[in-house]
């Protein structure tokens, strides 16, 4: 967008001198997009700032964590804590001197979340304390926590959402899956104060990664190594309500961006679930966790918000919105079917139908709406389905290998047919 | 008032970042000057920790615990270890208690397996040695070579249920001059 802002206002003298502007309106023009194409700098000068501030928090880690026996003990231990001083003073300028400028505040959390890490890393390492990871990774993000909110810096809201995610696949033993999502729940808020005034898209992209570690950690607390019926569900179900969140503020770009999430995450469940394999490791039902009680709070909750937002599609006539989210049905169904002792092979059947299906359709609606983009992707769905299912076949490399070039020229030779039927 | 109340939390937050670990360096420190000194056998291997360097894995004699054989320990639960100092010298750890003993040292530790009916294996909060980057792979490459003729031991500081390694010791030296005088032979 700041790149066609700036050609545009690079074409405006040429657009005077041709006559199709006068001066007066090419002034406004120009007026009206300087600011957007300024703006382009200044994430720049942010992102680098940021980059090297991120850099020389890594470089300090390093440095300071090898080679430095050498040092008396009072001299490690001011090393350790000199980068946090640095970064603090760094922040305290941030707020005062720099009057909270984007880019000092960014660098100066993610520098500081950095040293606080290195500083905590070393002091281990000069008591010899024992690798407990979990524990250290969880320190890390809930002291990072609120720097993400007094210097409303979007790099130590993602390192203390990332430190969290790697906590819990860290953690000996599952973590209870609630107190996994409090400690997300307590980093989202700070999405709206990441708003900059000029329109840079900073809580929708932290929504975006908050979302998927949320989700993701959350899942892994659910079953035991992440197998088990449990995981599955949640995400299919997570995935359906981000899928159809936007239906409650239509237009907003942040659950705009999350449909989008949700579709990806839906449309990935589907295709994985047509392997036979995945539906092996599925069939630990009744749940088998360490905390049971919190895993159906869970699966009960996020089932009754994807119950709402159908409710909600259907009182607002969107039936066609609810197709994507017919894996969460199949899996739910298949899950009964497991519990109930049917053969899996029907889990397996189901779901490579129904992903066929969904290329079909789409490709069907692509051809009548003439619409080529819509089509291909429908053609995409079938030809990965096919591809796919190769992988778990028992066809030697070569039978694959002339299998794969088969769909490769069937692919091109639709996809010219439909390039002549669909005019792009 | 209300614009420095940002400035009082980021304060309170500096604070507590510095709390932890300085808290940390005056417990250990206390244990280091104040904790009773033990031995505990041990054999070294060379793993490498991403966030804090290379350091010598320890594998330590005292992690075999004799237990009664009806004893049952959930491997999810932190125990009590009482340590004891055997007739050679050497630390050796009593069978786990689910509290503290009301006398004398211990350390907490966890039941990671059952090797066989008289005898479990636990997690000591010892795992680990620091050494500069080119001595620790060193020093397991000439601790493996023959580890049965050489003595090789921590000594560890214990107190309140903590403890640090002060010193690994290989035949009598700490490691870092063991290790000086075999680059000199």
């Amino acid at each position: 967008m700041k790149r066609h802002a700036r050609w545009l206002i690079g074409e405006l003298p040429e657009l005077v001198r041709r006559g199709v502007l006068d001066a007066a309106a090419a002034q406004r023009m120009q007026a009206h997009y300087a600011a957007g194409a300024a703006d382009g700098g200044a994430t720049t000068r942010a992102l680098l700032a940021v980059a090297g501030a991120l850099l020389m928090g890594f470089g300090a880690v390093l440095l300071l964590a090898h080679n430095w026996e050498r040092f008396a003990l009072p001299l490690r231990v001011a090393i350790a804590f000199a980068p946090l001083a640095i970064g603090q003073a760094a922040c305290l300028w941030a707020v005062t001197g720099a009057r909270g400028d984007r880019v000092w505040r960014e660098a100066a959390a993610g520098f500081t979340a950095l040293a606080f890490a290195a500083a905590l890393a070393l002091i281990g390492r000069i008591f010899h304390l024992a690798g407990d990871l979990d524990r250290f990774l969880l320190v890390c993000a809930l002291a990072v926590l609120p720097l993400a909110y007094l210097l409303r810096a979007l790099t130590a809201a993602c390192l203390s959402t990332l430190a969290l995610a790697a906590w819990v696949l860290a953690a000996v033993g599952a973590p209870p899956p609630l107190a996994v999502l409090a400690a997300f729940a307590a980093l989202l808020p700070v999405a709206p104060l990441l708003a900059d005034g000029r329109g840079a898209p900073l809580p929708g992209l932290f929504v975006m990664v908050w979302a998927v570690l949320a989700t993701g950690a959350v899942a892994v607390t659910l079953g035991p190594d992440s197998d088990g019926a449990a995981p599955v569900l949640w995400l299919s179900q997570i995935a359906g309500v981000l899928w159809l969140l936007h239906l409650v503020r239509p237009g907003d770009p942040v659950l705009r961006h999350l449909r989008r999430l949700g579709f990806v995450t839906l449309a990935a469940l589907a295709l994985i679930a047509t392997f036979a394999e995945f539906w092996d490791d599925r069939a630990d039902w009744p749940i088998d966790t360490a905390h049971p009680v919190q895993v159906v709070v869970l699966l009960a909750a996020s089932g009754a918000a994807l119950l709402a937002l159908v409710a909600l599609a259907l009182r607002r006539g969107e039936r066609l919105r609810l197709a994507p989210i017919a894996p969460v049905v199949a899996v739910w169904t298949t899950m009964l079917v497991a519990f109930a002792g049917a053969a899996l092979a029907v889990a397996v059947l189901v779901a490579n139908l129904f992903v066929l299906g969904a290329g079909m359709v789409l490709l069907r609606e692509g051809v009548r709406g003439n619409d080529l983009r819509r089509a291909h992707a429908g053609l995409a769905v079938i030809a990965v389905l096919t591809l796919v299912r190769f992988l778990d076949g028992e066809w030697s490399f070569s039978a694959r290998g002339v299998a794969f070039l088969a769909v490769g020229v069937a692919f091109l030779a639709a996809s010219a047919w439909l390039r002549r039927r669909v005019p792009s | 008032m209300k614009a420095a109340l940002p400035l009082v939390a980021l304060l309170a937050v500096f604070a507590a970042q510095w709390a932890l670990p300085v808290g940390q360096i005056v417990r250990l420190q206390g244990v280091i000057e104040h904790g009773t000194p033990y031995r505990f056998r041990t054999a070294p291997v060379d793993p490498a920790d991403p966030f804090r360097g290379r350091y010598v894995a320890l594998r330590f004699a005292a992690d075999r615990i004799a237990v009664p054989e009806n004893a049952d320990y959930d491997p999810d639960r932190r125990y009590y270890a009482p340590i004891a100092v055997a007739d050679d010298g050497f630390a050796q750890l009593r069978r786990p208690l689910p509290a503290p003993p009301a006398h004398g040292d211990w350390l907490p530790v966890t039941v990671s397996a059952r090797l066989d009916a008289g005898h479990v294996r636990v997690a000591l909060p010892l795992d680990r040695f620091y050494l500069e980057e080119g001595l620790a792979p060193r020093a397991e490459a000439l601790l493996r070579d023959a580890p049965e003729t050489r003595a090789v031991w921590a000594d560890v500081r214990v107190r309140d249920g903590r403890a640090v390694i002060a010193a690994l010791v290989v035949d009598g030296e700490p490691i870092r001059r063991w290790l000086a005088r075999r680059s000199e032979q």
